[in-house]
């Protein structure tokens, strides 16, 4: 939520706040995240992300003053939350009359005649201008003020535009495909347990409750007599009606936060000051339905289970002043505080939402860290994560590379309700397919990886077939070349079989294909427990990663004879002073000696990073390590 | 035959289970396919809570999701044992939101906890300035914003920075907002069958993913589990 520093000093004497950037520091490290502080119109404007658990009190200028009252300790000059507000008269010009099944439980409206539709004044326009809303006229804004200076949303009707002599505003729940036209025009169709505003008098909605108004009885240029709508709907049923209507705006925003009923009063009283005050008119009353839920509970607390709590010890006068400052009332009775919070907060509930409160404001970083004590019982050993933990050493040891893939496929036996997108719409039944679809794309980089073999890759992972989750290991091979493919691929597998046998002890099945998968969860039952983990390679250190290149790479093969008793390395050598950074790879894959000549056959692997090779320059490179070769003595490119 | 590799989410889980068993940890795992119950409910996540709708959460049926937090294993632990106890799961979870750089289906999730009668924030706080070290193999300095999970009150977000000479230049005086912490919440002792009057205790999780991609410079967290070999080839092991 966006704050106008400017607006959040008109609570406080003037100079009384440090600068914007400060205000933020303090509220980072004791209340909410600030996104950041940016200059809109000349003054400061502070991006606030308000905690879940604060977004009843929290989402308003006046929110936001209290919190750095207290964490400042500057006393706040005006707090419209404290101030005695008395809602006189009552009228019978109009009329409220709920449905007790439409989520709304207690609405007042102010009814005000003569009312000046125009222009706002400038003061108003710039703190709309300021935290980003844009100023419609008077009457609208006025509402849109209250909502970012108190958190409590209202909203005006055009009072004529109800049919009748007298005004009547009922609730009712939308009907199957109703549809509304909001403001601005749009027609949308809505959700079911919708909570409609309706001009009861004519069955007619006006508004789609705690969401948005409609356009029936919408404030114009014409309009002289007005309706304030101040109400309370349930916060679950309007996160729902938002949600389906995909309309989430900064009124259904505050309703879902659960915020004070009682805040209903002092936001329709605000609103009718302002408007009387830039508007004109007079207020003929108010009119009520429904009933306020008001109870606050009271929190018992020490200062000893707070210390015990935090972990630094917290004496008795610093919860005083730390209760004083938040505006909390508290008795204390022997050594136990009982506090209440004021009407604003909804989430001091319990003990801990106290020492929370305690712990924030007198400061995390005042916390020293402690070292865990020892604890008697040495650690379990988890038999399942022992057990991987063999199969990936005995497997990587033997030249298996580990993969982890997603559990989200295109089929399975288990569909999840709500998917992302139609080939992930499945929970996988096997490791098989996943570890098939990586040998099929790692197949295409076999020059980049050296693998010109063959790939072998593994993966342990949870499967989800009808039978029930479990785990699984997974060993998949895909050899290089056509030549006698399914009989090498038997002997890569069965010898991984081996290793894994001799590493369990116990007999696994036979390979599928390319993919010799088994149950880890079945392994388990007839493997004798662990009393440790195996000491299992590590990453070494000092690793760079790099980002595989997006850009094709091109694989050229290169032979060369050159002296007996030269070594590959040497002509490595002169490869790679022309291949520069764009050769990636070069891996000898043939070595004979014949006449006193040894010949060395390399692929060499080109690809950049930045752009497509073309034929052409890798042809330019290969001509210049040919013709370096050439001139050498004794060397020559077969 | 290549140089033999390790996948970057298996060295991070070994070396977080060595640094962890050090301190006293065991291992815990649970189903990916989840209960609500164990998902939400035992964690204090109220039925009408935003996290719960489905675009957050894959739902399996009426009754199951894929688990949304390695907290589901805490709850679990905490109903299956008694007093004091500490306990780290590495694993799976999954959230149902589009995928960037730094977003995923699906990840990985550092879960730990520790209870017992005087577990305290400030053990926290030392626990991760051990676990943050040794990962990152250098100093590091931990400090706590107010943060709000339903499952622990206090809540905290945890920061750190690497702090000494040969910090790489990426995270050179960067606080870096590594995941989420704060002492259990009564109500989730209470479901697990604990007396919140007598134990108290920690949590925190956070990803695996991002922690290795502080580690090693990865930008992408989707290259983890694409199964592709130039992205696990480029983590040879260290020869002993």
């Amino acid at each position: 939520m966006k704050i106008s520093y400017e607006w959040l000093q008109s609570f406080f004497e003037d100079g009384a706040l440090p600068s914007a950037e400060e205000i933020a520091q303090q509220l980072i490290f004791h209340a909410y995240e600030v996104e950041g502080v940016a200059e809109v119109n000349g003054t400061a404007v502070l991006d606030v992300d308000v905690l879940p658990n604060r977004a009843a009190d929290s989402l308003s200028h006046r929110g936001i003053a209290h919190e750095v009252s207290a964490l400042l300790n500057i006393p706040m000059k005006r707090d419209p939350l404290r101030e005695h507000i008395e809602l006189v008269p009552t009228t019978e010009t109009v009329r409220v009359t709920l449905d007790p099944d439409a989520s709304c439980t207690y609405y007042i409206a102010a009814h005000i005649t003569g009312v000046k539709v125009g222009e706002s004044p400038d003061w108003l326009k710039e703190r709309l201008e300021a935290i980003g809303q844009k100023s419609i006229n008077n009457i609208v804004d006025a509402s849109n003020y209250v909502q970012f200076e108190l958190g409590r949303p209202t909203h005006v009707f055009d009072a004529q535009k109800f049919a009748g002599e007298r005004p009547c505003v009922g609730t009712r729940l939308a009907k199957e495909g109703e549809t509304i036209t909001l403001l601005g025009g749009e027609e949308v169709t809505l959700p079911e347990k919708a909570t409609l505003i309706i001009d009861a008098n004519a069955d007619i909605p006006v508004a789609v409750g705690g969401i948005k108004g409609g356009a029936h009885a919408e404030v114009d240029e014409h309009t002289t007599d007005i309706l304030i709508e101040t109400a309370n709907f349930n916060p679950k049923q309007t996160r729902l009606t938002a949600q389906a209507m995909k309309l989430r705006t900064d009124a259904s925003t505050r309703f879902e936060n659960n915020m004070a009923d009682e805040l209903a009063h002092y936001g329709v009283h605000a609103l009718v000051q302002l408007i009387l005050d830039i508007a004109g008119g007079e207020l003929q009353g108010y009119a009520y339905d429904g009933a306020l839920d008001t109870q606050q509970p009271t929190v018992a607390v020490t200062a000893a289970r707070t210390s015990k709590l935090l972990g630094v010890s917290i004496n008795e006068s610093t919860m005083k002043d730390i209760f004083g400052r938040l505006g909390f009332a508290y008795e204390r009775k022997d050594d136990t505080f009982h506090v209440t919070a004021p009407f604003e907060r909804r989430d001091i509930r319990i003990a801990e939402d106290v020492i929370e409160e305690v712990g924030r404001v007198y400061g995390y970083n005042n916390i020293e860290s402690a070292p865990m004590p020892p604890l008697q019982q040495s650690p379990q050993v988890h038999k399942k994560y022992a057990y991987a933990e063999r199969i990936r050493e005995a497997l990587t040891g033997a030249g298996y590379s580990e993969v982890h893939l997603y559990s989200l496929r295109d089929s399975g036996d288990i569909t999840l309700r709500n998917a992302l997108a139609s080939d992930k719409d499945h929970l996988r039944s096997n490791l098989a397919d996943g570890v098939r679809d990586a040998l099929d794309k790692n197949e295409k980089h076999i020059p980049l990886l050296g693998l010109y073999d063959a790939v072998r890759i593994f993966e342990i992972g949870n499967v989800f077939p009808k039978s029930g989750e479990s785990t699984h290991a997974a060993v998949g091979v895909r050899v290089a070349g056509a030549k006698k493919k399914s009989e090498r691929t038997k002997d890569e597998l069965l010898a991984a079989k081996k290793i894994l046998e001799e590493t369990l002890g116990i007999t696994l099945p036979e390979p599928d294909g390319e993919v010799l998968e088994f149950s880890l969860d079945d392994v388990l039952d007839s493997v004798p427990d662990v009393d440790t983990y195996p000491d299992a390679s590590r990453v070494q250190e000092g690793v760079a990663y790099q980002p595989p290149s997006q850009y094709p790479f091109v694989l050229r093969d290169i032979a060369v004879w050159v002296p007996e008793g030269t070594e590959p390395q040497e002509v490595l050598v002169t490869v790679e002073k022309h291949g520069d950074a764009l050769l990636v790879r070069a891996d000898l894959f043939d070595t004979f000696t014949k006449d006193g000549r040894t010949s060395y056959a390399f692929h060499l692997v080109f690809q950049s990073r930045h752009e497509t090779l073309t034929d052409g320059k890798v042809g330019d490179i290969m001509a210049a390590i040919e013709q370096d070769i050439a001139n050498k003595n004794g060397w020559e490119v077969r | 035959m290549h140089e033999r590799s390790i996948h970057p989410l298996t060295d991070a889980i070994r070396e977080i289970v060595g640094i962890f068993s050090g301190m006293g940890f065991s291992v815990a795992s649970g189903p990916e396919c989840e209960s609500e119950h164990y998902n939400f409910d035992a964690l204090n996540v109220a039925k009408d809570h935003p996290a719960r709708d489905m675009q957050d959460t894959f739902w399996v049926d009426e009754f199951h999701v894929l688990r949304t937090h390695d907290t589901a294993v805490t709850a679990r632990m905490l109903e299956a044992h008694d007093g004091e106890m500490r306990f780290l799961s590495c694993g799976k979870a999954y959230r149902n939101e589009a995928t960037d750089m730094t977003h995923e289906a699906q990840f990985y999730q550092v879960d730990a906890f520790a209870l017992g009668t005087d577990v305290t924030l400030a053990h926290l706080k030392g626990t991760l300035e051990t676990f943050f070290s040794q990962f990152l193999d250098g100093a590091v300095e931990v400090r706590f914003r107010p943060g709000f999970f339903p499952f622990v009150e206090p809540g905290v977000e945890v920061d750190m920075r690497l702090v000494g000479d040969d910090v790489p230049e990426r995270l050179k005086g960067k606080w870096i907002e590594i995941l989420g912490a704060g002492m259990l919440h009564p109500n989730v002792l209470r479901t697990g069958g604990i007396d919140p009057a007598q134990y108290q205790g920690w949590a925190f999780g956070g990803g695996i993913e991002r922690l290795c991609m502080l580690k090693w410079g990865i930008d992408d967290v989707r290259a983890f589990h694409t199964g592709d070999l130039r992205f696990v080839h480029q983590f040879p092991v260290k020869e002993v």
